[in-house]
């Protein structure tokens, strides 16, 4: 009798629990898979990961982190050093292409480190790319050039579904004519500014922890796009979408698709 | 290496799943109603599995209905999964030794994806009609679903697998 009660509470419990629509919310894996997710088949940024994420039903598109080599080459790497991720060492920006092709994630399948022009942008017209852009060079304390980035940029013809996000205000004026462009930042008062300001920026990207539900609308009534990242748990999923951003970028991008797809 | 450590750390920590084996008692066969939860994939098993004792080893079979508890995505799927388990020290409220676990499920995310994994570890087990256990497994893990241009995808990966919890035999 009591396993029957409790059987019976379980079912309730089940039933009870409400359901609402989120799908119109996109779904974007960061860094393909997810960054850094201990449970993920393939590391971050790698070639597999990304064209999963793409292939996966549900999936809206990927978040990639793009550095640029000495000789001007673009490569998909989210740490400033290559050392504790790969078998290769010092930066992305201070390294030559001839060795950064030799490189492999220290992981168990250890992938080759991917240049963003192999990504096969034109099998997944129906999905978005976004391309956040990593200036930062740690190993010489600079940043690399801007004009040397966007040059290596427009040489690979990107798609008209691939967007760059900017997290330093001063490239926007670089780029904003030739890209679409979104803006990062954790401060949600000077991104707002940020966006008044510059009409081109199509929208935000932040920390989902960074920005509360009324803060999310207030970028949406600007007629902009807002994105929200850094979303590792249910619960952070659960607080993502309760927010009703224009989208996710998740880091468990399966229990992104499965919140969602309900 | 780094990564694999942190792997076995995080799901050692975080895991409670499904006792295949059940018993290790030596010419009881047995059948039993579990109940689990796997934190790491947000999935609570309610199953039936039947294990049968030869004299050195074990080997059961169960079948069981899943549910995916995170939020908002509460669906339910289908799992089978046997298992081998070698008695290597078998005292009479513990057993430990080699084992070998085929799972195999059915989920349906937009679609249905298929999952099957071979895991070849280590079991063990403490206790007698309430067991505590513990499991730990590395093999091939293989994924396919069929993508939005219907076509069929697969993907086969190197899956690690770490379980502890409580079992109840009737």
């Amino acid at each position: 009798m009591p396993f029957r009660l409790l059987y019976i509470f379980f079912l309730l419990l089940l039933s009870c629990s409400k359901k609402e629509d989120f799908s119109e919310v996109q779904v974007i894996g960061h860094a393909g898979m997810g960054l850094e997710m201990p449970n993920s088949i393939f590391h971050d940024n790698s070639l597999e990961a990304i064209e999963l994420a793409l292939t996966i039903p549900g999936s809206n598109g990927v978040e990639i982190d793009v550095q640029m080599d000495l000789n001007g080459r673009l490569w998909l790497f989210h740490d400033e050093v290559l050392n504790e991720e790969t078998n290769g060492i010092n930066c992305i920006s201070s390294n030559t292409s001839e060795y950064l092709k030799t490189l492999r994630y220290s992981s168990l399948k250890q992938e080759k480190l991917a240049e963003l022009s192999q990504i096969p942008f034109h099998d997944f017209k129906d999905k978005r790319f976004f391309l956040d852009l990593k200036p930062w060079n740690k190993c010489s304390g600079n940043t690399v050039s801007i004009e040397d980035f966007k040059v290596a940029l427009t040489a690979i013809d990107l798609p008209e579904n691939c967007s760059i996000i900017l997290s330093d205000p001063s490239w926007i004026p670089y780029f904003k004519d030739d890209f679409t462009i979104y803006f990062a930042s954790d401060d949600f008062q000077n991104a707002k500014t940020i966006l008044t300001q510059e009409a081109m920026v199509k929208g935000l990207v932040i920390r989902n922890a960074a920005v509360n539900m009324a803060q999310t609308q207030e970028i949406i009534k600007q007629n902009k796009e807002i994105y929200l990242f850094e979303i590792r748990s249910p619960k952070g999923v659960k607080s993502a979408l309760t927010k009703r951003p224009s989208g996710i970028i998740s880091d468990d991008l399966r229990a992104a698709i499965s919140a969602v797809s309900n | 290496m780094r990564t694999i450590i942190l792997v076995f750390t995080f799901i050692y920590f975080n895991s409670f799943s499904q006792n295949l084996e059940t018993k290790a008692k030596k010419s009881l066969n047995l059948l039993s109603l579990t109940t689990s939860y796997s934190y790491l994939n947000y999935e609570l098993f309610h199953g039936i599995s039947y294990t049968h004792h030869f004299p050195l080893f074990s080997a059961s079979f169960g079948l069981q209905t899943a549910v995916k508890t995170l939020y908002s995505a509460q669906k339910f799927f289908p799992e089978t999964n046997s298992s081998f388990f070698y008695r290597l020290i078998d005292k009479n409220t513990f057993q430990f030794g080699p084992s070998l676990q085929y799972n195999m499920r059915n989920q349906k995310v937009k679609v249905w994806y298929l999952y099957n994994e071979l895991l070849l570890g280590y079991s063990l087990f403490y206790g007698k009609r309430i067991q505590f256990f513990h499991t730990a497994g590395i093999g091939p893990f293989w994924e396919t679903f069929k993508t939005d241009k219907n076509e069929r995808y697969s993907i086969r990966s190197t899956n690690f697998n770490l379980k502890i919890g409580l079992s109840y035999a009737f």
